[in-house]
């Protein structure tokens, strides 16, 4: 296949992910950044400096799991505040206090975690990635994403059962 | 089965429904900044955004300009009901202009090489309650670009080409405050010769074969764009496939269940 052939190919798929994943992309994005609002340009640029690389996909791994690091660099370096003082403002649920209060519970239990933590149980939960892409999209092993949504899952889970003590 | 860490997370970030995927604005933006560029157009984000409003006197309803160059038609085309693009009215230089900034200034080997001066229009029509416009141009290496006006758009170009791509329309109602009001309608399109029928389907159960106008070469492809039917504006919509002439399966886009 010509060079131009297989860059069109690599273009043709990469859009196909933006198409088919964005409203994971965006939860995700949104959730490393603390912002909702900032979700969509977060992406786009993403996918901006993924056409940008494009020579740098060295195809070794799948497209899709490169495309979610890059996403999740993006994100962090978008993220604008620490994760406990972004909210409940910068992520609005919905106009009432209870959801607010309940997603501010939450990014406080969320906060406690290491980063690491945090960005396996979204890619787990939001994007809904198994361990092998999540290993692709954090640069880590298979065995280490097992190992941290394990300890991510009982240290969150012991936070909101203590949160629930208190109530 | 309730699992407390699930419910925690969708109350942390609620699902964003479903998304306007612009990948027209995409390929603007990883475009390179050209002195070339409209001074209107310096965000690139709002490329393929509502650059003008066509007039609601405008009369050209897809049905009726499928109708009328039908008549027309040679009998290769009446097989599928094929609107021959060539046919069709051409775009307005504003419109043209929209397609033709496409090229300007894209990455090596990114622009899609759009043929801005042949556009054409494909279908006319209210959807999600605003009189819209559908403009197609073909692309000089294959493909297309194609451009809802008001509205939005994207480009399948190259020498690969996706089976099927679609976009779920929310505006213009949109979001209300940080609440999904519901999908309004859903564009797409369809190669032809690989796809021959599309199912769009929902969480209450509900589906829709949506009418597909297809269109010759050079375009080679089919469109389709339906409104959401009130009674499952609230529902998710949870698949998009595509058929080929015997059935099968060829492409099947799920989509995350809203939040």
């Amino acid at each position: 296949m010509a060079a131009g052939e297989q860059r069109a190919g690599v273009l043709a798929e990469i859009e196909g992910v933006y198409r088919s994943r964005l409203p994971k992309l965006l939860r995700v994005a949104a959730a490393i950044s603390g912002s909702r609002e900032a979700a969509p340009d977060l992406v786009q640029e993403a996918f901006v400096r993924a056409i940008r690389r494009l020579d740098s996909f060295r195809h070794e791994g799948p497209l899709e799991g490169w495309l979610w690091r890059i996403v999740v660099n993006v994100a962090r370096n978008g993220q604008r505040e620490p994760l406990t003082t972004a909210l409940p403002e910068e992520l609005p649920v919905a106009d009432t206090s209870t959801a607010g209060a309940a997603q501010a519970e939450v990014a406080l239990v969320l906060s406690r975690l290491s980063e690491r933590q945090r960005l396996v149980l979204f890619l787990r939960y939001y994007a809904d990635l198994d361990y092998a892409a999540i290993a692709e999209a954090l640069s880590i092993s298979t065995g280490t994403v097992g190992a941290t949504l394990t300890t991510a899952r009982a240290a969150l889970a012991q936070a909101l059962e203590a949160k629930e003590a208190t109530l | 089965v309730i699992d407390p860490i699930a419910d925690a997370l969708d109350a942390f970030v609620p699902a964003f429904e479903s998304a306007y995927a612009d990948w027209a604005a995409v390929l603007r933006a990883a475009a390179p900044l050209s002195s070339d560029t409209p001074a209107d157009d310096q965000s690139g984000r709002r490329f393929f955004g509502a650059r003008r409003r066509k007039s609601l006197l405008v009369v050209a309803v897809a049905a009726a300009a499928l109708a009328a160059v039908m008549a027309a038609t040679p009998a290769w085309a009446l097989v599928r009901d094929v609107l021959p693009f060539w046919g069709q009215p051409v775009a307005s230089q504003p419109d043209q202009r929209a397609f033709a900034e496409l090229n300007i200034g894209a990455p090596s080997g990114m622009s899609p090489e759009v043929v801005a001066g042949d556009t054409r229009e494909v279908a006319h029509g209210e959807y999600g309650g605003t009189t819209r416009t559908l403009w197609v141009a073909p692309a000089k290496d294959g493909g297309f670009c194609e451009l809802w006006q008001p509205g939005g758009g994207g480009c399948t170009t190259g020498a690969i080409l996706l089976p099927l791509g679609w976009t779920a329309m929310s505006f213009p109602r949109g979001f209300q405050g940080s609440q999904y009001a519901g999908t309004e309608w859903i564009s797409g399109f369809a190669m032809m010769g690989t796809v021959s029928d599309v199912v769009i389907r929902f969480s209450d159960g509900t589906s829709v074969h949506p009418q597909i106008i297809w269109v010759s070469a050079p375009i080679s492809a089919g469109f389709f764009f339906e409104n959401v039917p009130s009674s499952s504006e609230q529902a998710n919509v949870t698949e998009i496939d595509a058929y080929d002439a015997n059935g099968k399966l060829v492409r099947r886009d799920a989509i995350p269940p809203m939040g």
